[in-house]
């Protein structure tokens, strides 16, 4: 039987050609009067001449209309006077198609005149010329070119704008509809105007569907669909929700990365600057704070030899050995008794007046000036009795006897230089150590 | 050139023969802070470079995967979606002076890391963005604020780290804009199929949170607290208005303002300007034009990746040739220019002419000068304005060179729709870098095979701290803090003659 959106005119018609218009009910030189097949349909006419085996053409069909195709073909090697012709709709070969063909100025040539009312109207029609050489004729309504391959990837509570464009080269659609996908079937998706999700904007040749909050489940393909005349084309988008907590967990770990990495960098920046430099300013590490770099100016007239020879201004005619000694002072001095004093000048036999170790008067200052006694007494450290508390002094260059203790050096630290054990040394420069 | 190298080996390698003994000599301290630094240290430098010019320019090239994204989420017009990277750019170019200035006066690996922190800050807050006007803000303004602060710096301090192989390191250090355009288009395709543009801008913030490390390589100076005044210098004296007042001319110095006046310095940012009017023409307009001269999309596309391609050899090989010392950098670089010029008139000719090999020849040629006269552009820099300010100068030469870059493209755009081909387009832009070369011969002692002694800072005051910012850059605790004057000259010198 015959398909049943063919209906194969019992003559031929031959036509003008325009391409959307008229009714054209009969060509020149066509003496028979009009079969009008059906209601009246425009009309149109592809023809196509070929040498080899075989070519395809597409024929964009928007709306019904009476299309006749006419194949002509020069022929193989021999080429015999009769031979047989048939057409065929998607491979299955038409029924009273077949007739024989003869040749005429070298040539076979075969014409049909289809009628295509709907959709099912469309498909691949193909002339054939005694199983040697074919036409195919892919009638289709237009479709839209270019498909996006990859799904459009958008977030939870997010909009979207899913979009179809029919290029200005092809006819444009009457309308568009829009599909979704459930399973297998597709169901048609029709908002009402004021629905807050789905928004369905048309313009020429343009469609714009615009979903907003989404949500996972709106996942899935969407299709646009083209309307003609002749039936709707379809053409797929596909949709992915997805909710932020994908992109973030890469985002999460280079994030980590670049967090080892600076405390890494600055980790062995550190420990390499902790290392001591020779000509650092550091010389006390660590020192308590508050101690100047440098010991401050010296006081005029002393020196920095520990010299015991030269302990100030000497008087003239006196010794500079530690002898004589007074009479009575013992060689060790051992423990003082209470209640004395602790000075023993070598140079000035009598007792000294200026500074005692032991009792310093309220407000003495901790530098007192050029002294020119060293006291063997003062072994220890200094007795903190003194009305001002703490007193505060790092070093003191006429103090000449030994010292275990250098106040307030804070416990544990370290000295580079110790002016308590000025030893067998002969200069000591609190510049150069 | 000659004679002044063949002394330099003897008087700065001495102290390097015997470290243990003389390296605490002040002397050996200074010189010692500018060659070593020719080591290791200088390369994991030209490694953070490297990855700081792949996540700066090279982001910004491949940042184009996002146009069709943008267009058709905010259904904004393709102009309105290209002001982003327009803002982007602009921004980091026309900051770049900010940059330097705040590497003058602060830390530059915390300007660095600051830089690195607002680019990816501005792209993470670009992901949320519901309107077009909060992505200008974002992926333009705040992404181009922190990009200005990282690229200028890092230069700079390639620079400050190298004396012998400056231009060579540069060279690989910039090889990272063209190997990225490779591999970031197929990586930003991949991450925008499965996150769309929010999570790829997430993402990309993340990835250029990448430049906070490189950032961090850089050793921290221990700036001192600016000298005291001396006398006849800064008049801190009470009142608010001399404190403005000095406010004003340490801006003024950050700023290296005083290049504004400085004639060989206006000659050499004039003609880098004329370079970067006719740079990108070639690569916007050069695969439109072989398509319009028939060759088919494959082709075309073909000759763009060879000229990338040779792009990334010419870097490395150009840096290589000039560290050899044979030829004066700025004549080398004038070579380069005038090649770069010749091939680009040349290849519009070759596809009229018909020939695809002649066109994919001058393509690789164009390609090699180009990415050639780049490495050259910065490492010339101290040549002329001296170590002390070389930092400031490369601000500003960014600034003012950006102008050319902003118009060349669209005068070539103008061209072709003008006369309806590439060919006047293309023309006009190899015209361009002939007319750079030629003001390069403008340049003081530019006739001489010697190099020129190196310039003097304009006055007096602020030398220290100046010179201090220059080998400030490199980062070791002792260069400049406690040297006298005269190794500090001998320092400054050396490192002029690049």
């Amino acid at each position: 039987m015959l398909h049943p959106g063919v209906k194969l005119c019992a003559q031929l018609l031959l036509l003008s050609l325009s391409w959307g218009g008229t009714h054209s009910t009969g060509g020149p030189g066509s003496t028979l009067p009009p079969v009008v097949c059906g209601p009246p349909l425009s009309s149109d006419v592809r023809s196509v001449v070929f040498k080899g085996e075989s070519q395809v053409e597409e024929v964009q069909v928007v709306r019904p209309l009476t299309l006749a195709l006419e194949c002509t073909w020069t022929g193989s090697q021999d080429r015999p006077h009769n031979i047989s012709g048939f057409w065929r709709k998607d491979g299955s070969e038409l029924a009273d198609s077949r007739r024989p063909v003869l040749l005429e100025n070298q040539q076979y040539n075969l014409r049909q005149a289809f009628s295509i009312t709907d959709e099912e109207g469309l498909g691949n029609y193909s002339c054939v010329f005694d199983n040697q050489a074919e036409v195919d004729f892919i009638l289709a309504a237009p479709r839209v070119g270019e498909v996006r391959d990859r799904p459009i990837v958008s977030y939870v509570g997010d909009s979207v704008v899913l979009q179809c464009k029919m290029e200005d080269t092809k006819p444009r659609p009457n309308s568009w509809t829009w599909y979704r996908a459930n399973g297998t079937n597709k169901e048609l998706l029709d908002p009402e105007p004021d629905s807050p999700r789905y928004h369905i904007h048309n313009q020429e040749g343009k469609t714009k569907l615009t979903v907003r909050n989404l949500t996972e489940a709106d996942s899935g393909a969407y299709y646009c669909g083209a309307v003609y005349d002749i039936g709707v084309t379809l053409s797929r988008v596909d949709l992915r929700v997805i909710t932020f907590l994908e992109p973030l967990k890469p985002f999460l770990v280079i994030v980590g990365e670049v967090l080892v990495l600076v405390s890494l960098i600055l980790l062995y920046e550190r420990t390499k600057a902790h290392g001591t430099h020779p000509g650092t300013d550091n010389i006390w590490n660590p020192r308590p704070p508050g101690t100047p770099d440098h010991l401050g100016p010296r006081p005029p007239g002393t020196q920095t030899t520990w010299d015991p020879d030269h302990l100030g201004p000497r008087p003239p005619g006196t010794q500079t050995t530690w002898d004589p000694r007074p009479p009575g002072t013992p060689d060790h001095l051992g423990l003082r008794p209470p209640e004395t004093q602790t000075t023993w000048d070598p140079d000035h036999r009598e007792p000294q007046t200026t500074w005692d170790p032991d009792h310093l008067p309220p407000g003495t200052p901790d530098h007192l000036g050029p002294q020119t006694t060293w006291d063997p007494d003062h072994l220890g450290p200094r007795v903190l009795d003194l009305s001002e508390g703490y007193t505060h002094t790092t070093w003191d260059p006429d103090h000449l006897g030994p010292q275990t203790t250098w106040d307030p050096r804070p416990p544990g630290t370290q000295t580079t230089w110790d002016p308590d054990h000025l030893g067998p040394q002969t200069t000591w420069d609190p510049d150069h150590l | 050139m000659a004679t002044a190298r063949v002394e330099q080996p003897a008087r700065v390698e001495q102290p390097a023969r015997s470290p243990g003994a003389e390296r605490a000599t002040p002397e050996a301290l200074a010189q010692d802070g500018a060659l070593a630094q020719d080591g290791a240290r200088g390369w994991v430098m030209v490694g953070a470079l490297f990855v700081c010019s792949t996540l700066v320019f090279g982001l910004i090239r491949s940042l184009g995967a996002f146009f069709v994204e943008f267009v058709q989420y905010f259904q904004e017009s393709a102009q309105a979606i290209s002001w982003i990277t327009s803002i982007g750019v602009a921004t980091q170019q026309l900051c770049s002076p900010l940059g330097t200035a705040l590497c003058n006066a602060y830390d530059t690996q915390r300007v660095v890391m600051a830089g690195g922190f607002l680019a990816s800050l501005g792209l993470i807050l670009a992901s949320q963005a519901r309107s077009l006007p909060h992505l200008y803000l974002t992926m333009g303004l705040t992404s181009g604020l922190g990009w200005s602060l990282v690229f200028t710096p890092m230069v700079a301090t390639v620079m400050a780290h190298f004396t012998r192989r400056r231009t060579l390191a540069l060279g690989v250090g910039f090889t990272g804009v063209g190997v990225s355009s490779f591999v970031f288009a197929p990586l930003f395709q991949y991450i925008l199929d499965n996150f769309g543009w929010r999570g790829s801008l997430l993402i990309l913030g993340g990835l250029s949170l990448n430049i906070v490390p490189c950032g961090a390589l850089i050793r921290p100076t221990r700036k001192k607290a600016p000298p005291p005044p001396k006398a006849g210098g800064k008049a801190d004296n009470g009142g608010g208005a001399s404190a403005f007042r000095s406010l004003l001319r340490r801006v003024y110095r950050y700023l290296e303002l005083s290049l504004l006046a400085h004639g060989p310095f206006l000659t050499y940012t004039l003609a880098i300007t004329f370079f970067n009017a006719g740079y990108f023409v070639p690569y916007v307009h050069l695969v439109a034009h072989s398509r319009q001269a028939g060759y088919s999309e494959y082709r075309a596309a073909f000759v763009m990746s060879a000229t990338g391609a040779a792009d990334i050899v010419g870097r490395v090989a150009a840096g290589w040739l000039t560290d050899l010392g044979r030829a004066r950098l700025i004549h080398m670089l004038t070579g380069w220019t005038g090649l770069t010029g010749v091939f680009i008139v040349l290849m519009p000719l070759a596809s009229v002419a018909g020939s695809y090999s002649l066109l994919l020849g001058f393509g690789l040629g164009y390609g090699f000068c180009a990415g050639a006269l780049t490495s050259l552009v910065f490492a010339g820099v101290p040549e002329i304005v001296g170590m002390g300010r070389m930092v400031g100068a490369l601000g500003l030469l960014s600034m003012l060179e950006s102008v050319g870059g902003l118009l060349g493209p669209p005068l070539s755009g103008y061209l072709r729709d003008r006369t309806g081909s590439y060919i006047t387009s293309l023309v006009v832009a190899g015209c361009c870098f002939l007319l750079g070369s030629l003001i390069l011969t403008a340049l003081p002692h530019y006739f001489s095979w010697t190099a020129p002694p190196p310039p003097r800072p304009p006055d007096g005051d602020g030398q220290e701290e100046r010179q201090d910012a220059g080998a400030g850059l490199l980062g070791s605790p002792t260069s400049g803090s406690t040297n006298g004057t005269a190794s500090k000259d001998s320092d400054h010198s050396q490192t002029c003659l690049a």
